[in-house]
C-alpha cells in the first residue's frame, strides 16, 4: 500500500479530505479488503491511545457541562467531520452525569422544554460510540492539508501564509479579558450578526482562568507552550515566594 | 433522519459495531456533503438559511433567556432586541456570574461593568445601523466554507433547522446552527473548529417574540453611583471608496501582505480612544463571514503608553497595577469569549488583532500587516477600498 493511500486514509479520519476525496476513498475501501482492514486498524490504534488522552489537562466541571451540551441531539448526518469521532469515551461518560445536573438547572427556567433536556440525556450515549483517533495523526494531517491549499486567492496579494509549525512557538502571555473591553466592542460592529453575539456575549461572561479557558481556543502548540510557561510561573511562584509580583502577572493579569 | 435509528442501536451497547457504523455513518456524511457539491440549490437553500437568521436577528422583537458555554465556563443571560419605526436597541444581561450589562443601540454602545464599577461607552458617528448591516450571504462564502442543510429536528419543542458552515481550512471557524423553523431565530448554535469541535455555544432556554417591547426594559438597572464612566470617542472616519487600492491600506501608511486565504480588506477606519497618543488605524479583514479587526497605534511615551488594551476602559486600575509587565515586545494573547486577541509591536507600532478565528489566523494577519514604504510619512488620512463589493463578494 502506498504512502499516498495511508495519509489519505489518516486525512479522511481526521476530516481532512474533501467530500468528493473521500467518497472515492470510501470507494475504494468497499473494493479493497487490506484498505478496509488499514482503516479499522487506524481506528484501533486511537482507541488505544484513548487511556493517554484521559490523562491529558484535567478538565472542571463546566467543560465537561459544554461537552455534554455539544454532544445534543444533532441529527446524525449532519456531523460534519469524521474527527467528531475524537471525542474520548471517557468524556462521554462523565457528560453523562454532568447532563443530569444541567437538566436540573434548566428547570428552575420556567418551560425549559423537556424536549431539549431529553436531548442532553440521550447525547452521550452517541458519543460513547464514536471511534478515538490518535492525537499524533491529527496533527500529521493538518500539516499536510495546511500545504496543499491554494496558493492563490483571485489576488496575488491574498495568499496563504505557510505552515506556522515550523516555527518555535513565541512566549505567550495571557492577558485580562477587561484590558480589551475597547477593542473588542469596537471590532464587535464589523462582526457578522452570529460573531458579533458571541463577542458581545464574551465581553458579559465573567473572567475565568487562564489556565482552563484561554487554553481551550488555542492552538496545540500553542496550548503546550502556555500549559509549560504556567507550569513555569506556578514553580516560581512555589519556589520564590517573594518574587511574587513577577510571577503572578502572565497568570491571572489582575 | 436516520439518525435515531442508529443512536438507539448504538446505546444497545454493541461495540462490534462501532466499526460498521463508524462506515456507515461516514458514508452517510460523504454521501451528505456531496450533495452538497452537487446541487447548488442545497447550498443557495442554506444560505437562504442564513439570510431569515440574520433579518430575524436584527429585524424581529425578541427576549429570551440563554445559557452562555465557553472554555469551561457556564452562564446564564438574557437578551432582549427592540426594534420600532426609529431604531433598534439590544439589551444583553448577564444574569448570574459577572452581573455585566451591554445596551446597544444604532449610535453607541454602553457597557455596564459593575465588578469594575466601570460603564464604557462607545458611540459611533458614522452610521452603521443595525438593521443596516444584516449581510447577504453570497455564493464567494462556498469558497471558503461548505454550507448545509442536513434536516430538521426538534429544540424547545419546536421544529427547527440544522444547519452546518464548515470551514474548509483550519484558517477560520465554523457553525452549527439550530434555527427555529417558522421564524428563524437561533435557538441554539455552536461555534466550532474545523475539526468540528466545539468552542463556544449558545443555547436558548426560553425566547419569546412579543409583538412590542416594553421601551423601559431596555434600560439598565444597574446602579451605577460611583462608577468611573468612560466614553471612547470613537470618532469613525469613514473616507470615500478608494478603487485604486484593491485589498491594500493604501493611504494608511500600511499594506497587507500574504494574509491568511479569503480574508481581505473590507474596512478602514481611524478611531480615537481615550488616552491614546494618536488615532488609532482600524482595518477589518473578513472572508464573508469571520471577521477579524486590526487595530495598528503608534507607541508613546511611558504615560498612557498604548499597550495592549492599557488605555481608558476597565484597563487603567490593571494597567497601572501591572505596568511594567506589559511593556515587554513579547506577543501577547487575550481572550474574551470566542473572540481572541493577539497583539505584538512592530516598526514602534503596536499591532493588536481581534476576531473570532483561530490563534494562528490572528498571527498571520498581525505577520500580514506591513509599513507600506511607498506612503511612508503618509497623513492618517484613510480610504475604504472595499474591493469589489466587500465581504460578500469573491471570485
Amino acid at each position: 500500500m502506498t504512502d499516498a493511500i495511508h495519509e489519505q486514509l489518516s486525512a479522511f479520519l481526521d476530516g481532512e479530505l474533501s467530500a468528493a476525496e473521500s467518497e472515492l476513498l470510501l470507494k475504494r475501501v468497499e473494493r479493497d479488503p487490506e484498505l478496509s482492514a488499514r482503516l479499522k486498524r487506524h481506528m484501533l490504534i486511537g482507541d488505544g491511545l484513548r487511556a493517554t488522552q484521559a490523562e491529558g489537562p484535567s478538565r472542571g466541571f463546566s467543560s465537561r457541562v459544554s461537552e455534554a451540551l455539544a454532544a445534543e441531539s444533532l441529527p446524525g448526518r449532519a456531523r460534519w467531520v469524521a474527527s467528531q469521532w475524537l471525542k474520548p469515551v471517557a468524556g462521554g461518560a462523565i457528560a453523562a452525569g454532568v447532563a443530569a445536573m444541567v437538566l436540573v438547572s434548566l428547570r428552575t427556567q420556567p418551560d425549559a422544554a423537556g424536549v431539549q433536556m431529553a436531548g442532553v440525556g440521550v447525547a452521550p450515549t452517541e458519543v460513547v460510540s464514536m471511534p478515538v483517533v490518535s492525537s499524533a495523526l491529527t496533527v500529521d494531517t493538518r500539516v499536510a492539508s495546511q500545504s496543499n491549499v491554494p496558493a492563490t486567492d483571485g489576488s496575488d496579494r491574498f495568499v496563504v501564509p505557510g505552515p506556522s509549525s515550523n516555527r518555535a512557538a513565541p512566549p505567550i502571555r495571557v492577558m485580562n479579558q477587561g484590558q480589551l473591553a475597547n477593542y473588542v466592542v469596537a471590532h464587535s460592529e464589523y462582526s457578522s450578526p452570529l460573531g458579533r453575539r458571541n463577542v458581545l456575549t464574551g465581553l458579559l461572561a465573567e473572567e475565568v482562568d487562564a489556565d482552563q479557558a484561554d487554553f481551550f481556543l488555542l492552538e496545540d502548540a500553542e496550548r503546550e507552550a502556555l500549559q509549560k510557561e504556567l507550569a513555569r510561573e506556578r514553580t516560581n511562584l512555589a519556589n520564590k515566594p517573594v518574587a511574587r509580583q513577577n510571577g503572578a502577572r502572565a497568570v491571572s493579569g489582575r | 433522519m436516520t439518525l435515531p435509528f442508529a443512536r438507539t442501536r448504538v446505546a444497545r451497547g454493541a461495540r462490534a459495531f462501532i466499526f460498521t457504523l463508524a462506515m456507515a455513518m461516514a458514508m452517510a456524511m460523504a454521501t451528505a456533503s456531496v450533495s452538497v457539491h452537487a446541487a447548488d440549490d442545497t447550498s443557495q437553500d442554506a444560505r437562504q438559511w442564513l439570510e431569515k437568521m440574520s433579518r430575524a436577528l436584527a429585524a424581529r422583537n425578541y427576549d429570551g433567556r440563554f445559557l452562555h458555554v465557553v472554555g469551561g465556563h457556564t452562564e446564564n443571560m438574557r437578551i432582549i432586541h427592540r426594534v420600532d419605526s426609529q431604531s433598534v436597541t439590544e439589551r444583553l444581561i448577564s444574569l448570574d456570574g459577572s452581573g455585566r450589562e451591554l445596551v446597544r443601540t444604532d449610535t453607541e454602545v454602553v457597557c455596564y461593568l459593575p465588578d469594575r464599577r466601570t460603564v464604557l461607552i462607545e458611540r459611533r458617528s458614522d452610521s452603521n445601523s443595525l438593521l443596516a448591516t444584516v449581510p447577504l450571504y453570497s455564493e464567494g462564502l462556498q469558497a471558503h466554507y461548505i454550507i448545509a442543510t442536513p434536516g430538521v429536528t426538534r429544540l424547545l419543542g419546536r421544529p427547527v433547522q440544522y444547519l452546518t458552515v464548515q470551514p474548509r481550512d483550519n484558517f477560520r471557524y465554523g457553525y452549527k446552527l439550530w434555527l427555529d423553523v417558522e421564524t428563524g431565530m437561533p435557538l441554539k448554535s455552536q461555534l466550532c473548529d474545523s475539526r468540528g469541535r466545539v468552542l463556544e455555544q449558545i443555547v436558548f432556554s426560553e425566547l419569546t417574540a412579543p409583538s412590542s417591547i416594553d421601551a423601559a426594559l431596555m434600560k439598565s438597572s444597574i446602579d451605577t453611583a460611583g462608577f468611573r464612566w468612560i466614553r471612547q470617542e470613537a470618532r469613525a472616519l469613514r473616507l470615500a471608496p478608494n478603487t485604486a487600492s484593491s485589498g491594500s491600506a493604501a493611504g494608511t501608511g500600511w499594506i497587507i501582505v500574504n494574509p491568511p486565504q479569503g480574508f481581505k480588506l473590507t474596512v478602514t477606519r481611524t478611531q480615537t480612544i481615550l488616552g491614546a497618543p494618536a488615532p488609532v488605524r482600524h482595518l477589518v479583514l473578513s472572508d464573508g463571514l469571520a471577521s477579524v479587526s486590526v487595530f495598528i497605534e503608534p507607541i508613546g511615551p511611558p504615560s498612557g503608553n498604548p499597550v495592549l488594551g492599557g488605555k481608558g476602559a476597565a484597563s487603567v486600575a490593571t494597567a497601572v497595577k501591572n505596568g511594567e509587565l506589559l511593556r515587554d515586545a513579547i506577543p501577547e494573547f487575550a481572550r474574551v469569549g470566542a473572540a481572541l486577541a493577539y497583539s505584538t509591536e512592530k516598526e514602534a507600532h503596536r499591532i493588536t488583532a481581534v476576531g473570532e478565528v483561530p490563534a494562528s489566523t490572528l498571527r498571520a494577519i498581525t505577520a500580514a500587516i506591513q509599513r507600506d514604504m511607498a506612503s511612508e510619512g503618509a497623513t492618517d488620512a484613510t480610504t475604504a477600498p472595499s474591493p469589489a463589493g466587500g465581504p460578500a463578494s469573491t471570485r
